[in-house]
């Protein structure tokens, strides 16, 4: 939606979030069209998603529950505007030692969080993926050594790739910041 | 409570206004920010002079001739319900934590001193204040409201 609540993403397109006004196009399906892929969330995780199945050539539909940005018009430079961008609603948190999720590691709009991650991208150190044998706390990941790299490598690369426009058949949610391949 | 000193003194963000620093999305959030500061609307006559009243002793501003608004900017916040993203499970919502603990900061000053926040001496205030962020607190409202996790800020 825009600032004014109306749906922006529609009718085949979606703000080109690098040009002010601009517009990209982007497959749009009806209510009662059938598609492979329903994905909600369009955040690191889903958005990603939505990108590499469309790319394969799934009809992909993504649901997101915030704005879609045109970061250049929509934001400024002043951290308290930029909350609008986290996740305000309430998550309930319990037990005994509850986490403090915070609003700012969440995001609310297309792109989720990735809209706001400031360009901050530890990278995980490989005792990491081993955390619950070395470290001692948290579980130990599935992924280890080579596969974990590759891994991080095929992420790394699909994230800094958000124009989806450019490839034949892509569809489903865009905008989601974080550089561009060229 | 130890007065804050900022260590930059020569420091001042509004000069950034006409830099490449900013542009005029920014320009306009600010001005309105500094212009248009909100009227009360979630909170009544009373709970805004309680909140006045706690943030004179947490935030001091003897060195401001014109203080920055704080109150205005937490009233507008509630009237929106602009959350925090999470709650923990022993906290009523943010609206209903406010509305609670600014009545039980009166309930316990009533109860140590026999009268509302505002109306006491600076130091009787942090008396106060202080019994709530160690939990040290009595009554109906106190047991409805964790007083050490209303006094935590959130985020």
């Amino acid at each position: 939606v825009s600032s004014a609540g109306l749906p922006r993403a529609v009718e085949g397109q979606a703000p080109d979030v690098f040009r002010n006004g601009g517009w990209v196009p982007m497959r749009s399906y009806r209510d009662d069209d059938e598609v492979d892929f329903a994905i909600v969330g369009t955040g690191a995780g889903g958005g990603t998603l939505t990108c590499k199945l469309a790319s394969a050539g799934f009809r992909v539909v993504a649901f997101d529950a915030g704005p879609f940005w045109r970061p250049l018009e929509d934001f400024a430079s002043d951290e308290k505007e930029q909350q609008k961008l986290y996740w305000q609603d309430e998550r309930i948190t319990g037990g005994a030692d509850p986490i403090q999720f915070g609003a700012n590691n969440s995001g609310k709009g297309v792109g989720g969080s990735t809209v706001h991650f400031t360009m901050l991208t530890p990278r995980y150190r490989p005792e990491w993926f081993k955390s619950r044998s070395l470290l001692g706390y948290g579980v130990d990941w599935p992924l280890a050594g080579k596969t974990s790299s590759r891994t991080t490598r095929r992420l790394r690369t699909c994230c800094r790739c958000p124009v989806l426009s450019r490839i034949p058949g892509a569809a489903g949610a865009r905008g989601i910041p974080g550089g561009r391949t060229n | 409570m130890t007065p804050f000193r900022t260590p930059y003194v020569d420091y001042d963000v509004l000069a950034k206004w006409d830099t490449p620093s900013w542009d005029d999305q920014t320009r306009e959030v600010l001005r309105k920010r500094l212009t248009e500061v909100p009227a009360r609307r979630f909170f009544s006559e009373t709970e805004w002079q309680t909140l006045e009243a706690v943030c004179a002793r947490l935030v001091p501003q003897p060195e401001r001739s014109d203080p920055i608004p704080i109150v205005p900017w937490i009233d507008e916040k509630l009237h929106h319900n602009w959350r925090d993203g999470f709650r923990y499970d022993d906290m009523p919502p943010l609206r209903e934590a406010w509305r609670l603990g600014l009545e039980g900061i009166d309930h316990e000053s009533r109860r140590r001193f026999g009268t509302d926040l505002r109306s006491l001496p600076e130091a009787d205030q942090d008396t106060v204040l202080k019994a709530i962020q160690a939990g040290e607190v009595g009554g109906a409202v106190w047991a409805r409201l964790p007083a050490q996790r209303f006094f935590t800020p959130s985020s």
